[in-house]
């Protein structure tokens, strides 16, 4: 029980931490003038690029035993996660309708304005994207195992591990489940009454930034320590670490067939996500559904041995062997474990379609799936885009569901990397982890170039 | 032409509609008037297919479209016209693209799309305005783009919910009398809803006070 | 979207192309650390042909993860080789049935007690458990016992007992002193504040950063460190008149039942247990002990006639493992 407490207190306060500086930053980056925002806002997604272990060694080659603690932890997994309310918040703040603030600001400063009308008004969002961290945080097992903070997860896979039990595996589970329901009754009570759409139409824009005016030099070299001290610095010491370029060639040289395979399952997983997530999305909003996002949250919550464990005893049999002894396997556990992320990126923007939209088309003559096809598909566009590309970058570093179904001979880079990092030599290890990052940034300049041409 | 026989409406506790009945006659124009929460849209959606109805009736063309809890035939099969109050003009297609969108569903070859889109545009003065974006386009322009995208189809009944409310005095005074000249063009008939009392007294042949 | 369909498309086909449809393979699950095993097994590939699919187990999860693997996928086995890093889990497979028989003729030489007398897994390659030192310190420890020393309070690591070679070492240790005495050390280790790490690996490199004084890790850990040139020593424990002796943790080979690819799996252990091998595996960094005598071991490293070792028979280790499963779950706190 004590165990199940310490586990909530941790991701509770790695979501606190997140989402304060998450918001912080978002609004900067969004709303003001702060100088060189754009570089900021693509320093602090970093983390969220590379494989959550990763960044945990960059952090304990440069703090040494402190980080190995509580705070330690709540360092860390915040880092990691700091994007996700920092990107889903400054997309919120970008598409809000602005005459709410305008007709705020005759008032007051932009200070009360952020304070008593934006915030709130996106608020319901926060909850969906705080809930979101709070369960990554929950699941997480590379970066508390790494760090060697005793988390119910890492009980989890010690007992299926060690004592090859699946019964603490699955009361575990019984756990997650019944959080998982809290928190989405919770949410439910709450951004009922809240869901107002407060956006403008999708495709209209106005810009009107803060002035920082005398306060633009303080925000601006806090920010730049945080990014040099919590990112920059852990990152930098990994390619200092590596060396010289030779051991980047040598590096490649073990790992080239397994960076194919991980773009190629990341790429087609992630396909299929966006799909599967927005016809949950879509059957959530239509028909009320929610037991379908109470699903897909709670296998998303899930411990990655658990569903292994479902899927090695559903499929592990000869009629289903070209699932189980191919990437087909992989790729399945991937929607089930991470359509969560699509379904919810995907719902809060369909909700912001109007529905006149839809019913334009309709009595036009459009049957529902053509105004599904014409209509509701391409104004999602961006939102489809964003959606792959973070299903990838989830799915390119993934470790945790990937070691316990991949197939011998098919396993991926980061998973690879992650079986490398014991007894080869330092240089070469973090050689490996500088490919991960560059691996990881190439998809998002072509997400970067695609809404360019899109 | 529009038959609508005691129907109810509601909304969880909340009667928008009851008992409601309502005969329209074919190429006439009824203004429904009335406050907010009066249940007009609602009616319009209800006709319109895009809502059913708790009980009662609907016949249009003395065809039954709606029965209690059941809509027999789907608002893409109604061939009805609807504007609405907030235009749903798509932002991801130009003006040409939103009016021929109909045309395209019932299969209208490229050719002939192009010449229906250039002569509707003509006829609500906006010719020369079909590779313009929405976003490009004033309120005005707007609300002859959406007029424009639902006359094409040659519907018989057009419904416009407030389509005039977001303009000023003179451009609403402007087009109401375009709308005018054009239903009797195109003898269509027409169900407006309004709370503004001028637009009301000068569309109609008939007002539904509700 | 067009485009972006398109591109996915090509994905999807390059996928299909890329797709490997030798049959002329042999799939292995491996326990060994990639870094090794991995230039072993492609150099069987270019010598017969063979494709070779190898599932590697994590440092953190050491010989767990895929001993769980096979164990999950017994009724339509995956795997047709399994080469674990230390014989107490190969003993356990047997247990559960996992394994056939296959005794390979490179086996003869290998003595009896680093093979199963049944013929289900042979030993070889072996690796000692050490203790690794601060150079600096003014005097070494000798015995594992020294843990328990007051001078060394909070001052010395341990990686996991409950994965890996130190299991089977703590194993060794209760038949040896029998469960009492071994109770009494292991509650020895926390009132003496010894610290738990992840991996022996882990363990290793606290005490080459001088983290702490010492730790008993495997031998392979050891010499790396010393090779990359750490400043640590490394001492053959207890090795006194009475001492416990050095437990010798051999690499195991074994045939999985079921295997799909039985005549090439069949030829891939014939291979691991050749000369060839160990003398690959005596000469990389994991400086493993050959268990044939006519083959060197790493210059770093004695023969293993030349060291006290604790003997112990490894059936018998796999079923005290087992006996004292729910001790250690009490002591480790789960």
């Amino acid at each position: 029980m004590t165990l199940f407490f310490d586990t909530i207190f941790l991701s509770l306060s790695v979501t606190f931490v997140s989402v304060f500086f998450g918001v912080i930053f978002a609004v900067l980056f969004e709303k003001t003038t702060l100088a060189f925002k754009n570089t900021f806002l693509l320093i602090f997604t970093l983390p969220l690029l590379l494989p959550p272990y990763i960044v945990a060694l960059g952090f304990s080659e440069l703090f040494s035993e402190w980080i190995f603690s509580f705070f330690g932890v709540v360092l860390v997994e915040s880092i990691i996660y700091i994007p996700i309310p920092m990107l889903g918040t400054f997309l919120l703040l970008k598409n809000i309708n602005k005459s709410f603030e305008d007709s705020a600001k005759i008032f007051c400063s932009w200070f009360c304005v952020l304070r008593k009308i934006t915030i709130p008004l996106i608020s319901p969002y926060l909850f969906l994207i705080s809930s979101i961290v709070f369960l990554l945080s929950l699941g997480n097992y590379s970066v508390v195992n790494f760090l060697r903070y005793k988390t119910f997860v890492i009980q989890s896979f010690v007992e299926f591990s060690a004592f090859y039990e699946y019964k603490s595996a699955y009361v575990l589970s019984i756990l997650i489940f019944l959080i998982v329901a809290t928190l989405l009754l919770f949410e439910k009570y709450y951004a009922k009454k809240n869901y107002a759409s407060i956006f403008e139409n999708i495709g209209f824009k106005n810009k009107n930034p803060i002035d920082l005016k005398n306060y633009k030099y303080i925000l601006f070299s806090f920010v730049l320590f945080l990014a040099s001290a919590f990112v920059i610095l852990p990152i930098f010491t990994l390619v200092f670490n590596s060396h010289s370029f030779s051991n980047y060639l040598k590096a490649y040289d073990l790992v080239s067939n397994s960076i194919y395979r991980s773009i190629i399952y990341a790429g087609i997983g992630a396909f299929f996500i966006t799909l599967f997530g927005f016809i949950l999305a879509f059957y959530i909003k239509t028909k009320d559904y929610y037991i379908l996002d109470f699903f897909s949250v709670l296998f998303f919550a899930l411990p990655s041995t658990v569903l292994g464990i479902i899927f090695i005893k559903l499929f592990n049999h000869e009629w289903s062997s070209f699932i189980y002894s191919t990437p087909i396997i992989i790729i399945l556990a991937y929607i089930l474990k991470y359509s969560a992320i699509s379904t919810r990126l995907i719902f809060s923007n369909l909700s912001q379609l109007p529905q006149s939209f839809d019913d334009s088309a309709r009595v036009l003559g459009a049957s529902k799936f053509y105004t599904i096809l014409h209509i509701t598909i391409p104004l999602l566009k961006n939102t489809f885009l964003f959606s792959y590309f973070l299903a990838f970058v989830f799915l390119i570093r993934d470790t945790d569901i990937t070691m316990l179904l991949y197939s011998a001979g098919n396993e991926t880079f980061a998973v690879q990397l992650f079986t490398l990092m014991a007894n080869s030599p330092q240089e070469i290890v973090s050689a490996l982890c500088v490919i991960m990052i560059l691996v990881i940034l190439l998809p998002i300049l072509a997400w970067f170039i695609l809404r360019k041409i899109f | 032409m529009i038959d609508i026989k005691n129907i109810t409406k509601q909304y969880t506790k909340n009667k928008i509609l009851e008992n409601f009945s309502l005969h329209v006659e074919q190429g006439s124009r009824v203004v429904l008037f009335g406050a907010s929460g009066s249940g007009k849209s609602t009616l319009l959606r209800i006709i319109a297919g895009l809502e059913n109805i708790d009980n009662g009736e609907i016949y249009i063309d003395a065809k039954l479209v709606s029965k209690k809890n059941e809509i027999i035939i789907q608002a893409d099969k109604r061939e009805i016209g609807f504007v609405f109050q907030d235009l749903a003009l798509w932002p991801h297609l130009n003006v040409a693209q939103n009016i021929e969108f109909g045309l395209k569903i019932k299969k209208v070859d490229k050719e002939d799309r192009v010449e229906k889109v250039k002569e509707i545009l003509k006829k609500v003065n906006l010719s020369g305005f079909e590779s313009r974006e929405i976003s490009q386009l004033s309120g005005g322009q707007k609300q002859r783009v959406a007029l424009a995208r639902t006359l094409v189809v040659n519907p018989k009944i057009i419904l416009m919910d407030e389509p005039l409310s977001s303009l000023d005095y003179e451009l609403n005074t402007q087009l109401r009398q375009e709308i005018l000249s054009l239903q009797k063009e195109f003898k269509f008939t027409l169900v407006y809803v309004t709370h503004n009392k001028e637009e009301a007294e000068f569309l109609a042949d008939n007002i539904l006070y509700m | 979207m067009k485009y972006f369909l398109a591109s996915f498309l090509l994905l999807i086909l390059f996928s299909g192309c890329a797709k490997d449809d030798n049959k002329n393979e042999v799939v292995i699950y491996v326990s060994e650390d990639q870094v090794f095993s991995e230039p072993i097994l492609k150099d069987f590939e270019k010598k017969t042909g063979i494709k070779v699919k190898a599932l590697y187990d994590t440092e953190e999860s050491k010989s767990t993860g895929v001993v769980n693997r096979l164990i999950a996928e017994k009724n339509n086995p995956q795997a047709d080789v399994y080469w674990a890093n230390e014989p107490i889990r190969a003993q356990m497979l047997k247990q559960r049935g996992l394994l056939s028989k296959y005794i390979s003729k490179n086996s003869k030489e290998i003595a009896d007690n680093f093979k199963d007398n049944n013929g289900f897994w042979c030993g070889f390659s072996a690796r000692l458990r050490v203790l690794v030192a601060d150079k600096n310190m003014k005097k070494y420890p000798s015995s594992v016992f020294d843990y328990l020393d007051k001078k060394y309070k909070d001052k010395a690591v341990i990686a996991n007992p409950l994965f890996g070679s130190t299991t089977a070492q703590i194993s060794a240790m209760f038949i040896k002193l029998g469960d009492k005495k071994a109770k009494a050390f292991l509650n020895g280790l926390k009132q003496n504040g010894v610290k738990i790490s992840t991996s022996n690996g882990e363990s290793a490199d606290f005490v080459a950063k001088k983290q702490y004084l010492f730790s008993l890790v495997d031998s392979d850990d050891a010499v790396s460190r010393i090779r990359a040139g750490k400043d640590i020593m490394m001492i053959y424990p207890d090795q006194e008149e009475g001492g416990l002796g050095c437990f010798v943790i051999p690499n195991v080979v074994m045939l999985i039942n079921g295997a799909k690819h039985e005549s090439n799996a069949k030829k891939l252990i014939d291979y691991l247990l050749s000369n060839e091998v160990e003398a690959k595996l005596a000469l990389a960094d994991c400086a493993q002990i050959p268990l044939h005598v006519e083959v060197k071991p790493p210059k770093e490293l004695r023969a293993l006639k030349d060291i006290k070792v604790l003997k112990v028979n490894y059936k018998d280790v796999a079923q005290k493992m087992h006996e004292i499963e729910p001790f250690l779950k009490e002591w480790a706190g789960y």
